[in-house]
């Protein structure tokens, strides 16, 4: 789970973890510059605002894993008007989803969508949106992203949701 | 340490140094010290429609 690495493509804020926890606590991450101010070239300011919380799992005698327990991913603009929301709760709303309010399609409706990782918002918001990688990442930072993304992909226990 | 904790720029804060990172959040959000915000979690009270309190709630392992 590389996320400090993927997250240097687009700053060098620090990324925050509660200290002390035991496996199968709730933990949390967090950047140091919350929320993230981005310029897009394409859309202009953008504030970036990364919610995450994680559990160590013990699934062997010395095997563990990183468990997602709820992920919370929001583009706004720069006066905070929400401009995309992606969203996983199970507590409150069970399916993976999406908030882009436009038009007539209010910021509640929730569009679903399968389970996404910060890399890959990242990745839009360096190629679509235009925001300029990190100097360290300038030439390597679509490689970066596959390389941070990749053991997500491989090792994760499920993508779409269905109903048990 | 964690398999998060033993990447290169991730910071552990102690559960002070977490307590004054979400406490000048929630004064910055919602005008409410952490104790204040704490209580009004507990109690049930915080309406979570209201921008920002949730991101608040997701960071409340750092104070716990």
């Amino acid at each position: 789970m590389p996320l400090r690495r993927a997250l240097s493509c687009i700053t060098t804020a620090q990324l925050f973890v509660p200290g002390g926890k035991k496996p199968g606590e709730t933990e949390a991450l967090a950047l140091s510059e919350d929320p993230l101010r981005l310029r897009s070239t394409r859309v202009g300011d953008i504030r970036f605002i990364l919610g995450h919380q994680f559990k160590v799992v013990q699934d062997g005698a010395r095997s563990w894993h990183v468990s997602t327990t709820w992920y919370r991913y929001h583009l706004t603009d720069g006066h905070g008007r929400e401009l995309l929301a992606w969203h996983w709760h199970p507590a409150t709303s069970p399916y993976p989803h999406l908030h882009a309010p436009a038009g007539l399609i209010e910021p509640r409706v929730h569009i679903p969508t399968g389970r996404v990782s910060v890399e890959s918002v990242i990745r839009l918001l360096l190629s679509d949106l235009r925001v300029p990688p990190t100097r360290a990442h300038a030439d390597d930072h679509e490689q970066v992203l596959d390389d941070c993304e990749g053991p997500f992909i491989q090792h994760r226990r499920w993508h779409g949701w269905r109903r048990l | 340490m964690s398999p998060i904790t033993a990447e290169d720029g991730v910071v552990e804060l102690t559960r002070e140094e977490g307590r004054e990172f979400l406490g000048r959040k929630t004064r910055d959000t919602l005008g409410m010290t952490l104790e204040e915000f704490e209580a009004a979690y507990d109690a049930g009270n915080l309406d979570l429609e209201q921008p920002g309190v949730e991101h608040l709630v997701m960071l409340l392992p750092f104070a716990r």
